[in-house]
């Protein structure tokens, strides 16, 4: 399925390869960061109902 | 209009729906162009054959490195002049992002120059020092935020350094014409129009705005994360006094 270039292949697929685990990184921390700020503020907002209630 | 955006529980409310889509088309167009881009258009051999399949990755790369950098300078100038929140909520959700674009930017540059100039890097090349600084702005703008004692003071230190640096931008755009360079000129964004045959310009252009897309859904999803981050900080503080 991958390409064979006639010439530079090496170079062509490293660059890609830097791409995906640069973006790649970028979006699993973007996913993990989002996901713990909200799971963070749900338990907070959680807290504040249960003390508000006794 | 700022007004209108300043108010984060409607940013959250319009990125509901708006990070999802950006996504979704980010995938499409990143995808298209990578399939275009190595496996559908044709070697030029004028361009150095097979290597200049590099482009479909450097110059969106590049752009987004310029782009976000202008961005995070008129957030911080927002945020400077009417102190609205989201704005500075932007902009230091732009720069971690921004040094990610500009390290690709930088790392298939070198890629693409060794097999076309025979050197990976040129230290005395306008265009790629240039871009080496911006770099290091974006890293220098994260470490200015992340050393002030204040959420204010962050602000403003980081809004004053982003709105200085953006003179950098217009010198990487026209340090292949100002100096000498290894670099090529501008072939898509000149005075004449683009120079680019069609038949690798549209998957450039495709390529460029599903990198751009990602970036918006990115920035977005930091965005979000910083409100809920600094909500529940507010939540906590209010716990913490039993108000």
């Amino acid at each position: 399925m991958l390409s064979v270039f006639e010439s530079n292949s090496t170079f062509i697929w490293a660059s890609y390869a830097v791409g995906l685990v640069l973006i790649g990184g970028a979006i699993a921390t973007a996913w993990f960061k989002s996901r713990n700020a909200k799971a963070e503020l749900i338990r907070i907002e959680a807290r504040i109902q249960d003390q508000k209630r006794r | 209009m700022f007004s209108w955006f300043a108010n984060p529980h409607r940013f959250v409310k319009l990125s509901d729906w708006l990070v999802p889509a950006c996504y979704v088309l980010a995938a499409v167009g990143i995808l298209w162009g990578l399939w275009q881009g190595l496996w559908i258009v044709p070697k030029d051999d004028y361009q150095g054959g097979d290597i200049m399949r590099v482009m479909f990755i450097h110059v969106p790369a590049a752009w987004l490195a310029m782009a976000s950098y202008l961005g995070m300078a008129v957030m911080s100038f927002v945020w400077f002049i009417w102190r609205h929140e989201v704005a500075d909520i932007a902009a230091k959700a732009i720069a971690p992002l921004g040094a990610t674009w500009t390290a690709l930017c930088l790392a298939t540059g070198a890629i693409w120059g060794k097999p076309t100039w025979g050197t990976w890097w040129q230290w005395d090349d306008a265009r790629m020092m240039s871009v080496l600084f911006m770099f290091f702005l974006f890293l220098g703008y994260m470490a200015l935020r992340a050393a002030m004692d204040t959420r204010q003071k962050a602000a403003r230190a980081g809004a004053i350094l982003a709105m200085v640096g953006a003179l950098n931008v217009p010198l990487i755009k026209f340090s292949v014409d100002l100096f000498t360079s290894l670099h090529q000129d501008a072939s898509v964004i000149t005075a004449e129009g683009p120079k680019m045959a069609a038949v690798y310009l549209w998957p450039l252009l495709i390529s460029s705005f599903g990198h751009t897309l990602l970036f918006a859904a990115l920035v977005m999803t930091f965005m979000r994360a910083e409100i809920w981050t600094r909500r529940a900080a507010q939540l906590r503080a209010r716990l913490m006094t039993g108000d």
